[in-house]
Protein backbone atom coordinates (compact mmCIF):
# COMPACT_ATOMS: atom_id res chain seq x y z
CA UNK A 1 0.00 0.00 0.00
CA UNK A 2 3.07 2.46 0.89
CA UNK A 3 4.68 1.67 -2.21
CA UNK A 4 1.27 2.20 -3.98
CA UNK A 5 1.34 6.01 -2.41
CA UNK A 6 4.59 6.48 -3.28
CA UNK A 7 3.96 5.44 -7.08
CA UNK A 8 0.70 8.05 -6.81
CA UNK A 9 2.92 10.53 -5.57
CA UNK A 10 5.61 9.93 -8.30
CA UNK A 11 2.86 9.84 -10.99
CA UNK A 12 1.29 13.15 -9.81
CA UNK A 13 5.05 14.94 -9.34
CA UNK A 14 5.92 17.03 -12.70
CA UNK A 15 9.06 16.35 -13.66
CA UNK A 16 12.08 18.68 -12.83
CA UNK A 17 13.09 20.91 -15.37
CA UNK A 18 16.57 18.73 -15.70
CA UNK A 19 14.46 15.21 -15.28
CA UNK A 20 12.62 16.10 -18.40
CA UNK A 21 15.53 17.47 -20.91
CA UNK A 22 17.40 14.30 -19.44
CA UNK A 23 14.31 12.18 -20.69
CA UNK A 24 13.92 13.87 -23.77
CA UNK A 25 17.81 13.93 -24.57
CA UNK A 26 17.91 10.19 -23.77
CA UNK A 27 15.27 9.82 -26.15
CA UNK A 28 17.01 11.47 -28.65
CA UNK A 29 20.27 9.77 -27.92
CA UNK A 30 18.78 6.16 -27.71
CA UNK A 31 16.91 6.45 -30.92
CA UNK A 32 20.47 7.64 -32.21
CA UNK A 33 22.88 5.38 -30.96
CA UNK A 34 20.57 2.21 -30.58
CA UNK A 35 20.70 -0.78 -33.01
CA UNK A 36 16.90 -1.24 -33.16
CA UNK A 37 14.92 -2.64 -36.47
CA UNK A 38 11.06 -2.65 -36.88
CA UNK A 39 7.66 -1.52 -38.32
CA UNK A 40 5.55 1.58 -37.52
CA UNK A 41 2.77 3.33 -38.35
CA UNK A 42 2.21 6.60 -39.31
CA UNK A 43 -1.15 8.43 -38.93
CA UNK A 44 -1.17 12.01 -40.69
CA UNK A 45 -4.37 13.75 -42.00
CA UNK A 46 -7.16 10.94 -41.74
CA UNK A 47 -4.84 8.17 -43.23
CA UNK A 48 -2.46 5.81 -41.92
CA UNK A 49 0.76 4.54 -43.75
CA UNK A 50 3.27 2.00 -42.59
CA UNK A 51 7.14 1.91 -42.76
CA UNK A 52 10.09 -0.37 -42.26
CA UNK A 53 13.25 1.03 -40.32
CA UNK A 54 16.32 -0.18 -39.66
CA UNK A 55 18.88 1.45 -37.68
CA UNK A 56 22.02 0.85 -37.03
CA UNK A 57 23.46 3.06 -34.02
CA UNK A 58 26.70 4.69 -32.96
CA UNK A 59 29.65 6.50 -34.42
CA UNK A 60 28.65 5.81 -38.08
CA UNK A 61 24.61 5.79 -38.23
CA UNK A 62 23.10 4.26 -40.69
CA UNK A 63 19.71 4.41 -41.37
CA UNK A 64 17.04 2.90 -43.75
CA UNK A 65 13.53 3.85 -44.16
CA UNK A 66 10.79 1.67 -46.40
CA UNK A 67 7.22 2.73 -47.03
CA UNK A 68 5.20 -0.52 -46.82
CA UNK A 69 2.53 0.56 -48.53
CA UNK A 70 1.50 2.82 -51.60
CA UNK A 71 4.00 3.87 -54.29
CA UNK A 72 7.24 2.19 -53.22
CA UNK A 73 9.80 5.02 -51.65
CA UNK A 74 12.34 5.05 -49.81
CA UNK A 75 15.40 6.67 -47.71
CA UNK A 76 18.74 5.74 -46.45
CA UNK A 77 21.19 7.52 -44.59
CA UNK A 78 24.34 6.22 -44.07
CA UNK A 79 26.51 8.34 -41.85
CA UNK A 80 26.42 12.29 -43.78
CA UNK A 81 24.67 10.98 -46.55
CA UNK A 82 20.96 10.91 -47.60
CA UNK A 83 20.08 9.13 -50.48
CA UNK A 84 15.81 9.37 -50.97
CA UNK A 85 14.11 7.31 -53.59
CA UNK A 86 11.14 8.37 -54.23
CA UNK A 87 7.92 6.21 -56.22
CA UNK A 88 8.56 7.38 -59.61
CA UNK A 89 12.98 5.92 -59.46
CA UNK A 90 14.04 9.62 -59.00
CA UNK A 91 17.09 9.64 -56.16
CA UNK A 92 18.25 12.30 -54.31
CA UNK A 93 21.52 11.85 -52.77
CA UNK A 94 22.02 14.92 -50.11
CA UNK A 95 25.67 15.31 -48.31
CA UNK A 96 25.15 16.77 -44.81
CA UNK A 97 26.43 19.65 -43.66
CA UNK A 98 26.39 18.21 -40.16
CA UNK A 99 27.96 15.73 -40.73
CA UNK A 100 25.30 14.10 -37.92
CA UNK A 101 26.08 10.60 -37.18
CA UNK A 102 29.73 11.37 -37.25
CA UNK A 103 29.80 13.54 -34.84
CA UNK A 104 29.86 13.11 -31.32
CA UNK A 105 26.25 12.81 -30.22
CA UNK A 106 25.82 16.20 -28.23
CA UNK A 107 22.41 16.46 -26.77
CA UNK A 108 20.90 19.79 -27.98
CA UNK A 109 17.72 20.64 -25.63
CA UNK A 110 18.00 23.19 -23.43
CA UNK A 111 16.48 22.45 -20.25
CA UNK A 112 15.64 25.70 -18.85
CA UNK A 113 13.46 26.96 -22.19
CA UNK A 114 12.13 24.04 -22.54
CA UNK A 115 10.54 24.17 -19.10
CA UNK A 116 9.43 27.85 -20.03
CA UNK A 117 7.59 27.15 -23.06
CA UNK A 118 6.38 23.19 -22.32
CA UNK A 119 4.90 21.36 -19.24
CA UNK A 120 6.77 17.75 -19.23
CA UNK A 121 5.12 15.55 -17.23
CA UNK A 122 5.01 11.54 -16.42
CA UNK A 123 1.43 10.80 -16.88
CA UNK A 124 1.46 7.02 -16.44
CA UNK A 125 2.94 3.72 -18.24
CA UNK A 126 1.59 1.76 -20.96
CA UNK A 127 2.76 -0.94 -23.24
CA UNK A 128 3.73 -0.70 -26.90
CA UNK A 129 4.83 -3.33 -29.13
CA UNK A 130 5.50 -5.73 -26.43
CA UNK A 131 8.11 -3.28 -25.00
CA UNK A 132 6.44 -1.86 -21.42
CA UNK A 133 6.42 2.40 -21.61
CA UNK A 134 7.04 5.32 -19.37
CA UNK A 135 4.49 8.20 -21.00
CA UNK A 136 5.52 11.63 -20.84
CA UNK A 137 3.48 14.23 -21.57
CA UNK A 138 4.51 17.48 -23.52
CA UNK A 139 2.43 20.65 -22.68
CA UNK A 140 2.95 24.09 -24.45
CA UNK A 141 2.21 26.98 -22.93
CA UNK A 142 1.21 29.16 -25.44
CA UNK A 143 0.15 28.04 -29.44
CA UNK A 144 2.87 29.17 -31.19
CA UNK A 145 3.88 25.30 -30.91
CA UNK A 146 2.99 21.85 -31.39
CA UNK A 147 2.17 19.15 -27.96
CA UNK A 148 3.94 15.77 -27.85
CA UNK A 149 3.23 12.80 -26.06
CA UNK A 150 6.19 10.28 -25.96
CA UNK A 151 5.93 7.04 -24.81
CA UNK A 152 9.45 6.01 -23.72
CA UNK A 153 10.77 1.95 -23.41
CA UNK A 154 11.39 1.60 -20.03
CA UNK A 155 15.27 0.22 -20.24
CA UNK A 156 16.59 1.90 -23.12
CA UNK A 157 14.54 5.13 -23.47
CA UNK A 158 13.57 4.35 -27.38
CA UNK A 159 10.73 6.28 -28.78
CA UNK A 160 7.72 3.58 -29.03
CA UNK A 161 4.84 5.91 -29.78
CA UNK A 162 4.71 9.54 -30.33
CA UNK A 163 1.61 11.94 -30.89
CA UNK A 164 1.76 15.35 -32.08
CA UNK A 165 -0.83 17.51 -30.83
CA UNK A 166 -2.56 20.99 -31.56
CA UNK A 167 -3.61 23.72 -29.27
CA UNK A 168 -6.56 21.94 -28.04
CA UNK A 169 -4.21 19.03 -27.48
CA UNK A 170 -5.91 17.07 -30.41
CA UNK A 171 -4.00 14.50 -32.43
CA UNK A 172 -1.93 15.78 -35.47
CA UNK A 173 -0.17 12.70 -35.93
CA UNK A 174 0.74 9.84 -34.45
CA UNK A 175 3.56 7.29 -34.90
CA UNK A 176 3.52 3.50 -33.12
CA UNK A 177 5.79 0.80 -33.44
CA UNK A 178 4.05 -2.31 -34.51
CA UNK A 179 6.80 -4.67 -33.78
CA UNK A 180 10.69 -3.73 -32.82
CA UNK A 181 13.28 -5.37 -32.35
CA UNK A 182 16.27 -3.75 -30.22
CA UNK A 183 19.69 -4.35 -30.06
CA UNK A 184 20.23 -6.78 -33.17
CA UNK A 185 22.14 -4.79 -35.75
CA UNK A 186 20.38 -4.88 -39.06
CA UNK A 187 22.24 -6.80 -41.83
CA UNK A 188 23.95 -5.10 -44.38
CA UNK A 189 22.11 -5.87 -47.18
CA UNK A 190 19.11 -4.33 -44.90
CA UNK A 191 20.71 -0.87 -44.58
CA UNK A 192 21.60 0.06 -48.61
CA UNK A 193 19.15 1.07 -51.14
CA UNK A 194 17.49 -2.21 -53.30
CA UNK A 195 18.60 -2.36 -56.84
CA UNK A 196 16.15 -0.85 -59.07
CA UNK A 197 16.58 -2.48 -62.88
CA UNK A 198 13.44 -1.33 -64.32
CA UNK A 199 14.34 2.59 -64.25
CA UNK A 200 17.37 4.98 -65.26
CA UNK A 201 18.15 6.55 -60.89
CA UNK A 202 19.04 10.19 -61.94
CA UNK A 203 21.21 11.42 -59.16
CA UNK A 204 21.31 14.94 -57.86
CA UNK A 205 22.80 17.04 -55.47
CA UNK A 206 20.68 19.85 -54.53
CA UNK A 207 21.52 22.79 -52.84
CA UNK A 208 24.95 22.02 -51.07
CA UNK A 209 25.29 24.02 -48.06
CA UNK A 210 28.31 25.79 -46.57
CA UNK A 211 28.34 26.62 -42.75
CA UNK A 212 28.01 30.60 -42.06
CA UNK A 213 30.95 31.51 -39.64
CA UNK A 214 29.98 34.90 -39.13
CA UNK A 215 27.03 37.15 -38.20
CA UNK A 216 24.08 35.78 -40.91
CA UNK A 217 22.80 38.39 -43.75
CA UNK A 218 18.87 37.85 -42.10
CA UNK A 219 17.57 37.82 -38.87
CA UNK A 220 13.85 37.41 -37.33
CA UNK A 221 13.04 40.36 -35.52
CA UNK A 222 10.78 40.23 -33.56
CA UNK A 223 10.99 36.30 -33.25
CA UNK A 224 8.30 34.69 -31.85
CA UNK A 225 8.47 34.07 -28.17
CA UNK A 226 10.80 31.14 -26.92
CA UNK A 227 12.48 30.75 -30.04
CA UNK A 228 16.28 31.58 -30.84
CA UNK A 229 18.78 31.38 -33.54
CA UNK A 230 20.62 28.25 -34.28
CA UNK A 231 22.60 28.33 -36.68
CA UNK A 232 23.10 29.68 -40.01
CA UNK A 233 24.27 27.66 -43.85
CA UNK A 234 24.28 29.37 -47.26
CA UNK A 235 24.19 27.11 -50.63
CA UNK A 236 27.71 26.70 -52.13
CA UNK A 237 26.32 27.58 -55.44
CA UNK A 238 24.50 30.54 -54.79
CA UNK A 239 24.43 34.89 -55.04
CA UNK A 240 25.54 36.42 -51.22
CA UNK A 241 22.98 37.15 -49.24
CA UNK A 242 21.26 33.33 -49.95
CA UNK A 243 21.08 31.79 -46.61
CA UNK A 244 19.51 28.76 -44.74
CA UNK A 245 18.79 30.11 -40.98
CA UNK A 246 17.69 27.77 -38.02
CA UNK A 247 15.85 28.49 -35.13
CA UNK A 248 14.14 26.83 -32.33
CA UNK A 249 12.84 26.45 -28.61
CA UNK A 250 15.05 23.72 -27.60
CA UNK A 251 12.60 21.14 -29.06
CA UNK A 252 10.43 22.70 -32.39
CA UNK A 253 12.92 23.89 -34.98
CA UNK A 254 12.11 26.25 -37.97
CA UNK A 255 14.27 26.66 -40.93
CA UNK A 256 14.24 29.63 -43.06
CA UNK A 257 15.33 29.60 -46.49
CA UNK A 258 16.49 32.78 -48.34
CA UNK A 259 16.56 32.33 -51.95
CA UNK A 260 16.60 34.54 -55.07
CA UNK A 261 13.52 34.89 -56.26
CA UNK A 262 13.57 33.96 -59.95
CA UNK A 263 10.47 33.97 -61.34
CA UNK A 264 8.62 33.77 -58.41
CA UNK A 265 5.31 36.20 -59.00
CA UNK A 266 5.47 39.62 -56.89
CA UNK A 267 2.00 38.20 -54.65
CA UNK A 268 3.73 35.29 -53.99
CA UNK A 269 2.68 34.48 -50.12
CA UNK A 270 1.69 31.02 -49.90
CA UNK A 271 0.96 28.48 -46.61
CA UNK A 272 0.77 24.97 -46.60
CA UNK A 273 1.36 21.85 -44.57
CA UNK A 274 2.53 18.66 -44.54
CA UNK A 275 1.84 16.23 -41.74
CA UNK A 276 2.84 18.75 -38.95
CA UNK A 277 5.43 20.17 -40.84
CA UNK A 278 3.78 23.93 -42.30
CA UNK A 279 5.46 25.88 -44.71
CA UNK A 280 4.70 29.66 -45.44
CA UNK A 281 6.04 31.57 -48.53
CA UNK A 282 6.40 35.11 -49.62
CA UNK A 283 8.59 37.57 -51.94
CA UNK A 284 10.85 40.06 -50.08
CA UNK A 285 12.11 42.45 -52.42
CA UNK A 286 14.10 40.34 -54.59
CA UNK A 287 14.43 37.14 -52.88
CA UNK A 288 12.11 34.44 -51.93
CA UNK A 289 11.30 33.29 -48.18
CA UNK A 290 10.34 30.16 -47.31
CA UNK A 291 9.92 28.94 -44.09
CA UNK A 292 9.31 25.33 -42.79
CA UNK A 293 9.16 23.74 -39.66
CA UNK A 294 7.14 21.34 -37.20
CA UNK A 295 5.14 24.08 -35.92
CA UNK A 296 1.81 26.21 -35.74
CA UNK A 297 0.52 27.95 -39.12
CA UNK A 298 0.90 31.54 -36.98
CA UNK A 299 4.57 30.57 -35.86
CA UNK A 300 5.81 30.37 -39.28
CA UNK A 301 4.14 33.32 -40.59
CA UNK A 302 5.40 35.44 -37.68
CA UNK A 303 9.02 34.43 -38.23
CA UNK A 304 8.10 34.75 -42.20
CA UNK A 305 6.72 38.34 -41.43
CA UNK A 306 9.65 39.04 -39.32
CA UNK A 307 12.78 38.43 -41.41
CA UNK A 308 14.57 41.49 -41.61
CA UNK A 309 18.15 41.80 -43.66
CA UNK A 310 21.04 42.90 -41.88
CA UNK A 311 23.92 43.16 -43.51
CA UNK A 312 25.47 44.73 -46.66
CA UNK A 313 26.39 42.49 -49.38
CA UNK A 314 30.05 44.38 -49.11
CA UNK B 1 -36.55 -24.06 -61.89
CA UNK B 2 -35.60 -21.41 -64.59
CA UNK B 3 -31.96 -19.44 -63.97
CA UNK B 4 -33.61 -16.17 -63.71
CA UNK B 5 -35.29 -17.52 -60.37
CA UNK B 6 -32.18 -19.31 -58.90
CA UNK B 7 -30.76 -16.27 -59.39
CA UNK B 8 -33.04 -14.20 -57.56
CA UNK B 9 -33.38 -16.76 -55.15
CA UNK B 10 -29.13 -16.65 -54.37
CA UNK B 11 -29.99 -13.14 -54.43
CA UNK B 12 -32.40 -13.27 -51.77
CA UNK B 13 -29.98 -15.80 -49.69
CA UNK B 14 -27.26 -13.30 -49.68
CA UNK B 15 -29.82 -10.31 -49.08
CA UNK B 16 -29.60 -8.53 -51.73
CA UNK B 17 -32.80 -8.80 -53.50
CA UNK B 18 -34.72 -5.15 -54.14
CA UNK B 19 -37.89 -5.12 -51.57
CA UNK B 20 -40.53 -5.70 -54.97
CA UNK B 21 -38.62 -9.00 -56.40
CA UNK B 22 -38.42 -10.38 -52.55
CA UNK B 23 -42.17 -10.31 -52.01
CA UNK B 24 -42.87 -11.43 -55.68
CA UNK B 25 -40.10 -14.29 -54.80
CA UNK B 26 -42.01 -15.13 -51.49
CA UNK B 27 -45.83 -15.50 -53.43
CA UNK B 28 -44.01 -17.55 -55.56
CA UNK B 29 -42.13 -19.91 -53.26
CA UNK B 30 -45.48 -20.14 -51.32
CA UNK B 31 -46.65 -22.27 -54.47
CA UNK B 32 -43.86 -23.80 -55.54
CA UNK B 33 -42.64 -26.31 -52.69
CA UNK B 34 -39.13 -27.03 -54.82
CA UNK B 35 -38.27 -23.28 -54.40
CA UNK B 36 -38.47 -23.60 -50.98
CA UNK B 37 -36.59 -26.51 -51.23
CA UNK B 38 -33.77 -24.89 -52.72
CA UNK B 39 -33.75 -21.94 -50.37
CA UNK B 40 -33.53 -23.87 -47.54
CA UNK B 41 -30.49 -25.81 -48.74
CA UNK B 42 -29.03 -22.63 -49.60
CA UNK B 43 -29.38 -21.14 -46.17
CA UNK B 44 -27.87 -24.48 -44.78
CA UNK B 45 -24.94 -23.78 -47.10
CA UNK B 46 -24.48 -20.17 -46.43
CA UNK B 47 -25.30 -21.02 -42.19
CA UNK B 48 -22.31 -23.66 -42.67
CA UNK B 49 -20.30 -21.59 -44.47
CA UNK B 50 -20.30 -18.97 -41.84
CA UNK B 51 -19.98 -21.29 -39.16
CA UNK B 52 -23.82 -20.06 -37.79
CA UNK B 53 -25.78 -21.86 -36.11
CA UNK B 54 -27.86 -23.60 -38.22
CA UNK B 55 -31.81 -23.19 -37.80
CA UNK B 56 -33.37 -25.26 -40.34
CA UNK B 57 -36.86 -23.42 -41.84
CA UNK B 58 -40.28 -24.04 -41.88
CA UNK B 59 -41.83 -24.94 -45.42
CA UNK B 60 -44.01 -22.58 -44.77
CA UNK B 61 -41.95 -19.48 -43.96
CA UNK B 62 -42.87 -17.73 -46.65
CA UNK B 63 -46.16 -17.79 -46.01
CA UNK B 64 -45.77 -16.29 -42.58
CA UNK B 65 -43.50 -13.60 -43.20
CA UNK B 66 -46.10 -12.67 -46.09
CA UNK B 67 -49.35 -12.27 -44.16
CA UNK B 68 -46.81 -10.51 -41.20
CA UNK B 69 -45.39 -7.49 -43.69
CA UNK B 70 -49.33 -7.37 -44.96
CA UNK B 71 -50.79 -7.02 -41.31
CA UNK B 72 -48.29 -4.08 -40.61
CA UNK B 73 -49.90 -0.78 -40.32
CA UNK B 74 -47.65 1.57 -41.90
CA UNK B 75 -48.33 5.23 -40.34
CA UNK B 76 -49.86 8.14 -41.98
CA UNK B 77 -46.38 9.99 -43.96
CA UNK B 78 -47.11 13.10 -42.85
CA UNK B 79 -46.47 12.34 -38.90
CA UNK B 80 -43.67 10.92 -40.01
CA UNK B 81 -40.21 12.44 -38.16
CA UNK B 82 -37.73 12.80 -40.81
CA UNK B 83 -35.52 10.00 -39.17
CA UNK B 84 -38.24 7.72 -39.42
CA UNK B 85 -37.69 7.48 -42.69
CA UNK B 86 -36.04 4.62 -43.12
CA UNK B 87 -38.66 2.51 -41.23
CA UNK B 88 -41.39 2.82 -43.96
CA UNK B 89 -40.35 0.28 -46.00
CA UNK B 90 -37.31 -2.23 -45.68
CA UNK B 91 -36.84 -1.98 -41.95
CA UNK B 92 -40.19 -2.81 -41.05
CA UNK B 93 -40.43 -5.75 -43.56
CA UNK B 94 -36.82 -6.80 -42.20
CA UNK B 95 -37.82 -7.03 -39.13
CA UNK B 96 -41.18 -8.35 -39.90
CA UNK B 97 -38.76 -10.97 -41.13
CA UNK B 98 -36.57 -11.76 -38.68
CA UNK B 99 -39.63 -11.87 -36.26
CA UNK B 100 -40.95 -14.71 -38.92
CA UNK B 101 -37.79 -16.47 -38.77
CA UNK B 102 -37.52 -16.74 -35.38
CA UNK B 103 -41.51 -17.46 -34.70
CA UNK B 104 -41.50 -20.37 -37.62
CA UNK B 105 -38.27 -21.75 -36.69
CA UNK B 106 -38.98 -25.47 -35.54
CA UNK B 107 -35.41 -26.01 -34.00
CA UNK B 108 -36.10 -24.97 -30.35
CA UNK B 109 -39.40 -22.98 -30.20
CA UNK B 110 -38.98 -22.13 -26.95
CA UNK B 111 -35.47 -21.68 -26.14
CA UNK B 112 -34.87 -17.58 -25.57
CA UNK B 113 -30.73 -18.90 -26.66
CA UNK B 114 -32.01 -19.31 -30.04
CA UNK B 115 -34.20 -16.32 -30.92
CA UNK B 116 -32.29 -13.54 -28.91
CA UNK B 117 -29.27 -13.56 -31.73
CA UNK B 118 -30.93 -13.28 -34.27
CA UNK B 119 -32.95 -10.05 -32.34
CA UNK B 120 -29.99 -8.36 -31.72
CA UNK B 121 -29.04 -8.49 -35.31
CA UNK B 122 -31.70 -6.67 -36.75
CA UNK B 123 -31.88 -3.44 -35.70
CA UNK B 124 -28.10 -3.01 -36.73
CA UNK B 125 -28.69 -4.25 -40.19
CA UNK B 126 -32.09 -2.08 -40.60
CA UNK B 127 -30.85 1.33 -40.92
CA UNK B 128 -28.15 0.50 -44.23
CA UNK B 129 -31.22 -1.16 -46.08
CA UNK B 130 -33.35 1.99 -47.46
CA UNK B 131 -35.98 0.23 -48.53
CA UNK B 132 -33.81 -3.55 -49.50
CA UNK B 133 -35.66 -6.36 -48.20
CA UNK B 134 -33.00 -8.73 -46.47
CA UNK B 135 -34.68 -11.79 -44.81
CA UNK B 136 -31.79 -13.93 -44.04
CA UNK B 137 -30.47 -11.16 -41.73
CA UNK B 138 -28.80 -13.28 -39.85
CA UNK B 139 -25.42 -11.56 -39.96
CA UNK B 140 -24.40 -8.21 -40.77
CA UNK B 141 -21.92 -8.46 -44.10
CA UNK B 142 -18.50 -8.05 -42.78
CA UNK B 143 -17.97 -5.12 -45.12
CA UNK B 144 -21.26 -2.81 -43.78
CA UNK B 145 -18.95 -0.76 -41.73
CA UNK B 146 -18.22 2.20 -44.39
CA UNK B 147 -14.47 2.70 -45.42
CA UNK B 148 -12.96 6.29 -43.81
CA UNK B 149 -12.64 8.79 -46.54
CA UNK B 150 -8.74 9.66 -46.99
CA UNK B 151 -8.46 5.88 -46.16
CA UNK B 152 -6.68 5.10 -49.62
CA UNK B 153 -3.15 6.75 -51.00
CA UNK B 154 -3.22 8.43 -54.32
CA UNK B 155 -1.22 7.46 -56.93
CA UNK B 156 2.31 7.93 -57.13
CA UNK B 157 3.07 11.22 -56.73
CA UNK B 158 6.42 12.49 -55.85
CA UNK B 159 7.23 14.93 -53.24
CA UNK B 160 7.47 18.38 -55.13
CA UNK B 161 11.45 18.17 -55.35
CA UNK B 162 11.89 22.01 -53.88
CA UNK B 163 10.18 20.66 -50.60
CA UNK B 164 11.90 17.79 -50.85
CA UNK B 165 15.10 19.73 -50.77
CA UNK B 166 14.23 21.80 -48.23
CA UNK B 167 12.58 18.88 -45.82
CA UNK B 168 16.17 17.08 -46.01
CA UNK B 169 18.64 20.23 -44.70
CA UNK B 170 15.91 21.15 -42.52
CA UNK B 171 15.85 17.92 -40.84
CA UNK B 172 19.91 17.66 -41.55
CA UNK B 173 20.34 21.17 -39.61
CA UNK B 174 17.99 20.25 -37.00
CA UNK B 175 19.97 17.22 -36.38
CA UNK B 176 19.57 15.94 -32.69
CA UNK B 177 17.77 18.94 -32.03
CA UNK B 178 14.70 17.68 -29.87
CA UNK B 179 11.39 16.93 -32.35
CA UNK B 180 12.97 16.90 -35.58
CA UNK B 181 15.21 14.43 -34.59
CA UNK B 182 12.87 11.88 -33.27
CA UNK B 183 12.07 10.23 -36.48
CA UNK B 184 13.15 12.45 -39.20
CA UNK B 185 12.23 11.92 -43.01
CA UNK B 186 8.98 9.94 -42.36
CA UNK B 187 7.57 12.60 -44.45
CA UNK B 188 9.94 11.53 -47.38
CA UNK B 189 8.74 8.05 -47.67
CA UNK B 190 5.06 8.11 -46.84
CA UNK B 191 2.96 8.16 -49.98
CA UNK B 192 1.69 11.65 -50.80
CA UNK B 193 -1.20 12.52 -49.22
CA UNK B 194 -3.75 13.83 -50.97
CA UNK B 195 -3.81 17.92 -51.39
CA UNK B 196 -7.19 18.59 -49.81
CA UNK B 197 -5.95 17.75 -46.26
CA UNK B 198 -4.23 20.08 -46.49
CA UNK B 199 -6.60 23.23 -46.31
CA UNK B 200 -7.96 21.64 -43.19
CA UNK B 201 -5.30 21.55 -41.41
CA UNK B 202 -4.68 25.58 -42.47
CA UNK B 203 -7.61 26.43 -41.63
CA UNK B 204 -7.54 24.92 -38.32
CA UNK B 205 -4.78 26.73 -37.57
CA UNK B 206 -5.48 29.91 -38.63
CA UNK B 207 -8.49 29.82 -36.26
CA UNK B 208 -6.31 28.95 -33.36
CA UNK B 209 -4.40 31.75 -34.26
CA UNK B 210 -7.62 33.72 -34.07
CA UNK B 211 -8.15 33.03 -30.85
Amino acid sequence: MRGLLWFAWLLALPAHADDTAQLLDAMAKAMRTLDYQGAFTYQHAGRVDTLRIFHAGGPGERERLISLNGPRSELVRDGANVTCTQADGTTFVYASTTGRGLMPLVPAADSRALDEHYDVRRIGEDRVAGYLADVIDVAPRDRLRYGYRFWLERDTRLLLRSMVTDGERRPLEQLMFVSLDIGTPPAEADLVPQKRGDSAIALAAPDAELLVRGAPHWQVEPVPAGFRFVSARRPKQGPAGAEHLVYSDGLATVSIYVEPRGDAPAGYDTLAGRGTVNVFSRVLEDWRVTVLGEVPVATVHQIGDGLRRVAADN
Amino acid sequence: MSQPIQEQLSALVDGELPREETLFLLRRMNQEPDLVRCWSAWHLVRQSLRRQEILPLRSDFAEAILQRVGAETVPAPQRRAAWLRWASGGAIAASVAVVALIATSPGKPDAPGAGAPLAVAAPSATPDLNGEFRPPLLSPPLDAQPASAGGFSTPSAPIDPRLQSYLIRHYDAAGGNGQAGLMPYVLLVVPSQQAASTPDRTAADQAAQRR
